[in-house]
């Protein structure tokens, strides 16, 4: 009888050179639609840090990238606001947060989100760790000014 | 003034309450722009009243905490707040219940540097402000 292999199904990740988009809306923005510390908190019923890997889109131009994430956010039922922005952050710069407060963060994919350009960053032991590393993420998105706009054409079609 | 805010019925009275006092004129206009900015978010929360109403009493009990860096809502329309000095930064979310999540940075203290987080609760606010407001060094 013959014996079946197993099969190894290798599941693409980001590197640590590659980016994640986080979406801040409106009311984690401040006056001049910059992050705040509540753009890196989990939302009500998040489990880990939503984000998108904007390398996934590696194939299309560098200008449509955003078009791409703000489809996949659609994908995923996630609203845009036509004021909300992502913020990009190098996967490098996040693993570095989670260090310095003394956690191993993991950006990756996720079981239970069907969209390949969607990861999750976690890592963090408690509520009071994360709220530190997030203080971490915030100093790396004001100090790199990696906010995108979304531009005017949200997706208004999707749903939360 | 304290009265006014505590018996506001909506996010624009409790900026009304805050205008009665000259020191706390750019907090309320802040407070302001939040509440308009926001309003044309169909899909975001408003201002949770009652949580703006503690971020005022903190505000107005510490003359250390009249500038708040940033105002946010975070996504269940809870006032947060940011205070900066030099380095040092206290982030504090404040909701309905009493309880204030805090975040405390303070980069410049040696090899030790202080970085706290944490949810505390407390019935007295403006006390609690007062603590809150020692944690950075003015």
């Amino acid at each position: 009888m013959a014996r079946l292999k197993p099969t190894v199904v290798t599941i693409p990740s980001p590197r640590d050179d590659h980016h994640a988009l986080r979406y801040c809306s409106a009311t984690r923005l401040d006056g001049e639609c910059r992050p705040t510390l509540l753009a890196f908190q989990l939302r009500e019923h998040e489990r880990y840090l939503s984000a998108f890997w904007l390398e996934y889109f590696e194939d299309t131009a560098q200008h449509d990238r955003i078009d791409q994430v703000r489809q996949a956010a659609a994908r995923v039922k996630l609203t845009l606001s036509e004021n909300g922005r992502f913020v990009e952050l190098e996967v490098r710069d996040i693993k570095e947060a989670g260090h310095a407060e003394n956690c191993e963060l993991c950006v990756g994919p996720r079981d239970d989100v069907d969209e390949p350009s969607h990861v999750g960053i976690d890592g963090w032991e408690s509520e009071e760790q994360g709220a530190l590393v997030a203080e971490r993420l915030l100093e790396v998105a004001r100090r790199k000014e990696t906010v995108l706009h979304l531009g005017a054409e949200a997706n208004p079609d999707s749903s939360r | 003034m304290r009265r006014q805010i505590d018996e506001a019925a909506e996010s624009s009275e409790i900026v009304d309450a805050l205008r009665l006092r000259r020191d706390l004129c750019d907090f309320a206009e802040e407070v302001d722009q939040l509440i308009r900015r926001l309003a044309d978010e169909p899909d975001e929360p408003q201002a949770d009243t009652k949580s703006l109403k503690l971020l005022a009493r903190a505000v107005s009990a510490d003359h250390r905490l009249r500038t708040p860096h940033v105002l946010a809502l975070d996504e269940e329309g809870h006032a947060h707040a940011e205070w900066h000095m030099g380095r040092a930064k206290l982030f504090a979310t404040f909701r309905p219940t009493g309880h204030v999540k805090v975040v405390v940075v303070h980069p410049d203290t040696g090899e030790d540097p202080l970085r706290v987080a944490g949810t505390l609760y407390s019935t007295h606010t403006e006390s609690f402000a007062k603590w809150l407001a020692s944690s950075l060094p003015w």
